[in-house]
């Protein structure tokens, strides 16, 4: 399992040296905007758990962006299933006990104690790999839920270039869009530009890196760069066009 | 540079196609040839911007019905001046006399004079259209981009660019033109569709090009490498 989420990872960080920064941070920048917006009124410190935040970067520069929004760092609670990834988070954020804002680290959503609720639940590209979602969202909803709390989600789209025309993970933006409103939530949704570029020299490495992240399923590297190249545009770039969605309570 | 060349090759094959009907003695309006190549050029540009570009914090709903409602807009404009080409284009008899190529029956005339009515604006429909788009699109834009604290994002600048620099450019000349003629004592009734569709035919054109050129500016994707 360890070599599963140490190849993920490899896979993952190659991947991501080709995704646009400015796009990337400005998506990381329109989560802190969302998370902010559910600032309680009474004046108390805000509440984040983040759901499957693997090592924590994006958990980490989100409180920093709500803090520069606010002035409230956020305090903070994740979930994170990988053994390896949870040691590493602590390498980015600073637990509660030594003046941090991490309050919680569970393996589950199962094991958050049932009395801890909090104003944003974020899913930053981690839907997919929650088995048994609506189930979950539901718990997630009913029990960890501020009351005006909201539910963020980061997630591609099916139609998006990403999956480059082959079936797309398991809870796309779209089904999380309709489980969401199914539970009775008011949801928002926005694209947001996520541009990938390929470079002009890829290596056979790197292909097979490329490979493993966006499509593990397609084991012949020949077709899996004829289907890359046919996703991009004349300058080697394909807009994945993330969707942000934002599933907030409806005033009873 | 590329929009202006696809626009020359519009207009070389309507001309072209015009010389050959007018050769087997089909009198097509005397610009229909330049319109239909403005509003064929038209859609083009439309299909081209709206097939490369995601419009950055607009729900995706939203986007899907604006697409919708541009295409068809584009496409109905082109179909409208079709239509009324094909009514106007007179056949030659012998003699040299002209007569119409279509002969409406009575209980469709109400429709031909509304559609004669309409002739001379088909050309500069577009130019509003856009206009109202645009000015939808910024509403919405801005109104997503400012739940999620964005209060000057560069979406909404870019749109704001392009209803300053690209729709109200040729929109407000148009309507101070289209007032100046309106309120012209001298001018000849004959005159006026024909001043109205060339003014609108180059106004349309030099839109089409802004509007191309803009959106490849902004296509342009400028990526800085996440270090």
């Amino acid at each position: 399992m360890s070599d599963f989420w140490n190849e993920f990872d490899e896979a993952y960080r190659l991947f991501s040296q080709y995704c646009d920064t400015n796009d990337w941070h400005r998506i990381l920048e329109s989560i802190a905007g969302a998370v902010a917006a559910t600032k309680p009124a009474s004046g108390s410190a805000l509440t984040v758990l983040d759901v499957g935040c693997g090592n924590a970067v994006a958990t980490q520069t989100i409180c920093e962006q709500v803090f520069a929004a606010t002035g409230w760092f956020p305090q903070l609670g994740v979930v994170e299933p990988s053994i390896i990834a949870r040691e590493r988070l602590y390498g980015h954020l600073l637990v509660s006990s030594t003046g941090g804002p991490m309050e919680l680290a569970a393996k589950s959503i199962e094991a958050i104690p049932a009395n801890r609720q909090f104003d944003a639940i974020v899913f930053v590209h981690s839907t997919y790999y929650v088995a048994h979602l609506a189930d979950q969202l539901q718990v997630l909803v009913d029990v960890h839920l501020a009351p005006s709390g909201a539910v963020i989600v980061l997630a591609l789209p099916r139609y998006s270039p990403f999956f480059l025309g082959l079936p797309p993970l398991p809870h796309c933006a779209d089904e999380v869009h309709m489980i969401l409103s199914r539970m009775g939530l008011r949801v928002e949704s926005y694209q947001l530009r996520s541009r990938f570029r390929l470079p002009t020299q890829v290596s056979a490495v790197q292909w097979e890196h490329l490979m493993r992240f966006m499509a593990p399923h397609v084991s012949d590297l020949t077709s899996f760069q004829a289907l890359v190249k046919q996703f991009l545009c004349k300058a080697r770039v394909a807009d994945f066009g993330d969707h942000l969605l934002v599933g907030r309570r409806t005033a009873s | 540079m590329s929009h202006i060349l696809q626009f020359l090759l519009f207009i070389v094959l309507s001309t072209a196609g015009k010389s050959v009907a007018d050769a087997r003695g089909f009198v097509a309006p005397d610009l229909s040839a330049w319109e239909i190549a403005a509003l064929l050029h038209l859609l083009v540009v439309a299909f081209g911007t709206l097939d490369n570009e995601k419009i950055g914090f607009v729900s995706p709903q939203f986007e899907r019905r604006i697409k919708q409602v541009i295409l068809g807009g584009c496409g109905a404009f082109l179909f409208l001046k079709m239509a009324i080409v094909f009514l106007e284009t007179k056949q030659r008899v012998e003699g040299g006399g002209l007569q119409p190529l279509v002969s409406l029956a009575p209980s469709v005339a109400g429709w031909a004079h509304a559609l004669e009515a309409l002739t001379p604006y088909v050309i500069v429909m577009p130019l509003f259209f856009f206009l109202l788009i645009n000015v939808v699109l910024l509403w919405h834009v801005s109104r997503q981009a400012t739940r999620l604290g964005f209060t000057d994002a560069y979406e909404v600048r870019h749109l704001r660019d392009l209803i300053y620099f690209v729709d109200l450019p040729v929109v407000v000349p148009f309507s101070v033109l289209w007032i100046y003629l309106i309120l012209d004592p001298l001018l000849t009734p004959e005159l006026y569709p024909l001043g109205m569709g060339l003014v609108g035919c180059c106004l349309l054109v030099v839109s089409n090009v802004a509007a191309g050129v803009f959106s490849d500016q902004r296509r342009d994707p400028q990526l800085k490498i996440r270090r």
